[in-house]
């Protein structure tokens, strides 16, 4: 959240609110300073925000017709996560009789609403410690239901010192692994607009995470950057390790913790260029128990348990540069089990229900701004996508998401350094692959055809959103 | 946990409800913690916890039917459609239990940050969360979750105010209004159920409670006394009926508020909303059409200071609504077999009497609910009645930010009876004896509020 400060305190760094202060760098205090007693000071950020949102488009497909015995599951269809991002867009019951989806609500915008406290104390002239705690909201009721409570959730609560030797942090905060997508969308695309609702049900939205911005997520984690030398920050930690599987873990033996890091080089280029390069990397070994059955040679059977292994693994990176007006960022990630909107997601594509083998992921994603005086005006696209598994390309029952990919406008006018209005448009385009095409078999069951693919299915979402932010 | 948390309170009969500080601006104390460089940062809140005794009636068992016939008694399976059913009740399905809880409000912590947006122009951020005292239903692996009910922005002006983000909607205000300045206030009123708060005061017997959604609107400046609040809300779905609800729902109201000699007070207020809302229905061919509807409701009351008297007024009616806030989610909204939606009356007094620190108050109020004509015919169902309660209420002030109360409050609820059928016509011939829970709850506690 500390970030949404140096956003607001740099016209570079507009918007968000999203990740901790390491996201950009903080040419001044951004946070409102409200007591300094004892050597302590008392800070308090945040921001308030609303937005109307229309969408108009297809609602989640249905599958292309022509599944032997029975259709064919689309990836995202069943056993989705609710009030989280998942595979496609998927209505909370809003399609028409043809399928098609139009529908207002007044939502959060890709920050939600932020309560931000820290405390600070110089512990040495050269030595900072400070705790910090944000606490973020909706303004939506989840699935439009008046009657169920909004539950605040506890996104940041960690301290840190700070000193000439670098900087720790300790507690729950923003991982590394996507800080660079993640930070070219909040800067010069959605810091104070919507892009694509994250879900149907319940806010805050995705802006272009889940179209190729990976996001970091928060996790209780240790981390360490080095001063910059020379731009040069190193940054490395360990995270809490996360399990994986949907409806239930797969793998539930999460047993170490996940390593994530970064390396991240900035300069200034004139009087008012910036340019920021950085690259990530995160890895985390998962595993499960199996059941065997086998069988003696006298017939009889028994159950042998084993041990099976695989990790996670993601390395990402981007840059982004400012000169004069212009902003301009580019970002891509690759990765095993990372998912396709926030890193170690799980969601329908991120293992194979079958076999449980993990998919491999990619996105890329580009984004420009230009700034000038209090108008931000700014486009992006981009896309993220699954490789199929050759288990998947065996699998008649399901077609599984191919890509979700996303162009963006935006124009966002700073009526003053606290209040800012925003308009923008998210095109949503999501594409399956098909199911693998399938005939009746001799015991009745529907059993692989020729191993080619049926038509895939698709989803076209359009939205536009128009809000205000009240920031401090 | 909490979304599990968040499924089974749904079915626990918790409405939480509660009101918002709102409105009350003379009970509302912005506390400003500091102020520097043009920001103020303030907070304002309540902690408060009742002793409170109940007595009376569990939900009731159904009529026998000579025929056989079985039927169901709304509020049995979905706990809060109607009546109160709680797990306390003995062999007699006799209900008598103590609780410590809250009370008509909760818990509450607010921050706010306020500053000049121009020179005629202030703006305000607010966020409330709302806490319980009580363990969720008596069962300690719950935990003690905060409920965000407010998050918005304002702008204040000679040219009126906007407002945008999570508040109190605008339809049922003036009836809830009453209820917090003069009955429920430092009280707890009808407990609302018996799993959790905040609790009810009169919402559900005669009151109708706004609710909390995200919304956008504007409230022009006072002409005279005359002031027309209007924008849009989040739709609400009416789950397991019309679950489309794709268009914002415009909210409204009018009052005109004027005081007069030096302690005198009228204010007057009328409310409407409107929302429409589908299904998606396929005939037995398969063939899928659009079912369409609309919740609508108005509204109004009036409130009355001169001295120590106070006196207020309100009632409401519409389509859809429920009977404890507006688009309130229930079976007893609409028919569970057609979809059509049920209508619901309500109306509601309160008076009271203040000298000093003592405030003496008492009410009484009745949420009427129409039968469909489909209900008529439906041998397997008695549906609600009614609900109406009949309050009391003592409050001492003990300073500025301590209040001590002990109130009184009579719940009732009639159903109307299964109606029997002939068995060969199908027609309704009669009714059963309707159903009938009475309980009654004295709440003695404190409150703390700044």
């Amino acid at each position: 959240m500390n970030i949404l400060k140096n956003l607001k305190t740099s016209r570079a760094c507009f918007g968000l609110g999203l990740a901790g202060a390491m996201l950009c760098p903080r040419p001044a205090a951004a946070e409102v300073t409200l007591v300094e007693k004892d050597g302590w000071r008392f800070t308090f950020d945040g921001r308030v925000n609303a937005f109307l949102s229309v969408g108009k488009g297809d609602d989640f497909p249905k599958a292309t017709p022509g599944s032997a015995i029975q259709d064919h599951d689309v990836m995202g269809s069943k056993n989705r996560v609710t009030r989280s991002p998942e595979i496609g867009w998927k209505s909370s019951g809003q399609e028409d009789q043809n399928g098609k989806y139009f529908a207002a609500r007044i939502r959060s915008g890709m920050v939600g609403n932020v309560l931000g406290f820290g405390l600070v104390k110089d512990l040495t002239p050269n030595v900072k410690i400070k705790g910090y705690i944000s606490i973020w909201s909706t303004v939506e009721s989840p699935g439009r239901d008046k009657w169920t409570a909004v539950i605040p959730v506890t996104r940041e609560g960690y301290f840190g010192v700070t000193g000439p030797w670098g900087s720790t942090r300790v507690g729950r905060t923003f991982g590394w692994f996507g800080r660079m997508s993640t930070e070219i969308d909040m800067l010069y695309g959605h810091g104070y607009g919507v892009g694509l609702p994250c879900s149907d049900e319940l806010g805050p939205a995705c802006g272009h995470v889940g179209t190729g911005v990976i996001y970091p997520g928060y996790s209780a984690g240790f981390s360490y950057s080095t001063p910059s030398l020379g731009g040069l920050q190193v940054h490395a930690g360990v995270y809490d390790p996360i399990v994986l599987g949907v409806p239930q873990p797969e793998w539930k033996r999460a047993p170490i913790l996940r390593p994530e890091g970064s390396v991240t080089f900035e300069t200034k280029l004139g009087a008012t260029g910036v340019l920021k390069i950085g690259a990530e990397g995160m890895f985390q070994p998962l595993a499960r128990t199996k059941l065997n059955e086998v069988v003696a040679a006298d017939g009889t059977s028994t159950t042998v348990k084993s041990d099976e292994k695989t990790s996670v693994w993601g390395a990402s990176g981007g840059a982004r540069l400012e000169i004069g007006p212009v902003r301009l960022g580019a970002a891509a990630f690759r990765g095993r089990g990372v998912g396709i909107t926030y890193a170690l997601q799980s969601t329908t594509a991120t293992l194979s229900s079958v076999t449980g083998e993990l998919r491999t992921f990619s996105g890329f994603y580009g984004q420009g701004a230009i700034v000038v005086g209090k108008l931000h005006v700014a486009v992006g696209a981009g896309s993220a996508s699954a490789d199929q598994l050759a288990s998947d390309r065996q699998n008649t029952d399901l077609s599984v998401i191919k890509s979700q990919t996303g162009i963006s406008a935006a124009l966002y006018f700073h009526a003053s350094d606290s209040v800012v209005l925003g308009l923008d448009y998210f095109r949503f385009m999501a594409r399956w692959y098909g199911a693998p095409k399938s005939v009746v078999g001799p015991d009745g069951t529907a059993v692989l055809a020729d191993g080619s693919l049926m038509a895939g299915e698709k989803q076209d979402l359009n939205f536009i959103n128009a809000g205000v932010t009240y920031h401090w | 946990m909490s979304s599990q948390n968040s499924i089974q309170r749904r079915g626990g009969s918790i409405f939480a409800l509660g009101v918002c500080l709102l409105w009350s601006s003379a009970a509302r104390a912005e506390l400003t913690v500091a102020e520097k460089d043009g920001w103020r940062l303030f907070t304002e809140g309540r902690i408060n916890s009742f002793l409170s005794l109940g007595w009376g009636d569990d939900l009731p068992a159904p009529t026998p039917s000579a025929s056989g016939v079985s039927h169901d008694v709304v509020g049995e399976a979905a706990r809060g459609a109607a009546g109160q059913k709680t797990d306390q009740a003995d062999a007699n399905n006799k209900y008598f239990a103590i609780r410590g809880r809250n009370g008509f409000m909760a818990t509450v912590l607010g921050f706010g940050i306020a500053r000049d947006f121009t020179p005629t122009t202030k703006v305000k951020g607010y966020i409330a969360l709302w806490g319980h005292a009580e363990t969720y239903d008596r069962d300690r692996n719950y935990g003690s979750e905060f409920d965000v009910r407010e998050g918005y922005l304002d702008f204040t002006g000679g040219w009126g105010e906007f407002t945008a983000g999570r508040t109190l909607g605008l339809f049922g205000r003036i009836s809830t209004e009453i209820d917090f300045n003069y009955g429920h206030n430092f009280g707890l009123g009808y407990p609302c159920g018996d799993a959790t708060g905040p609790t009810c005061g009169h919402i559900g017997t005669g009151v109708m409670f706004p609710g909390f959604a995200a919304g956008m609107f504007y409230s022009s400046p006072k002409l005279g006394g005359l002031r027309l609040q209007a924008g849009i809300f989040d739709p609400v779905r009416v789950l397991g009926a019309l679950d489309r609800a794709p268009m914002p729902r415009p909210e409204a109201a009018l009052s005109f508020e004027q005081k007069f000699a030096t302690d005198g007070m009228v204010k007057l207020q009328v409310e409407g909303l409107w929302q429409p809302v589908s299904r998606v229905a396929t005939d037995a061919v398969g063939n899928a059409t659009l079912q369409s509807d609309k919740v609508w409701g108005v509204a109004g009351g009036a409130r009355f200071e001169l001295g120590p008297v106070r006196v207020g007024a309100a009632a409401f009616r519409g389509k859809g609504l429920g009977q404890y806030y507006a688009l309130q989610n229930s079976p007893a909204a609409f028919n569970q077999a057609t979809h059509e939606l049920r209508s619901f009356t309500g109306m509601y007094g309160q008076a009271a009497l203040v000298f000093g620190p003592v405030q003496l108050a008492a009410g009484a109020g009745q949420v009427r609910i129409d039968l469909l004509e489909a209900d008529e015919r439906n041998d397997a169902l008695s549906n609600a009645k009614s609900q109406t309660g009949v309050s009391a209420a003592v409050y001492y002030s003990v300073s500025d930010n301590i209040v001590v109360g002990l109130d009184y409050f009579r719940f009732q609820t009639d159903w109307h009876g299964a109606p029997v059928l002939d068995p060969v016509s199908m027609n309704p011939i009669g009714r059963l004896a309707p159903e009938k829970q009475v309980v009654s709850y004295i709440n003695a506690g404190a409150t703390y509020h700044w």
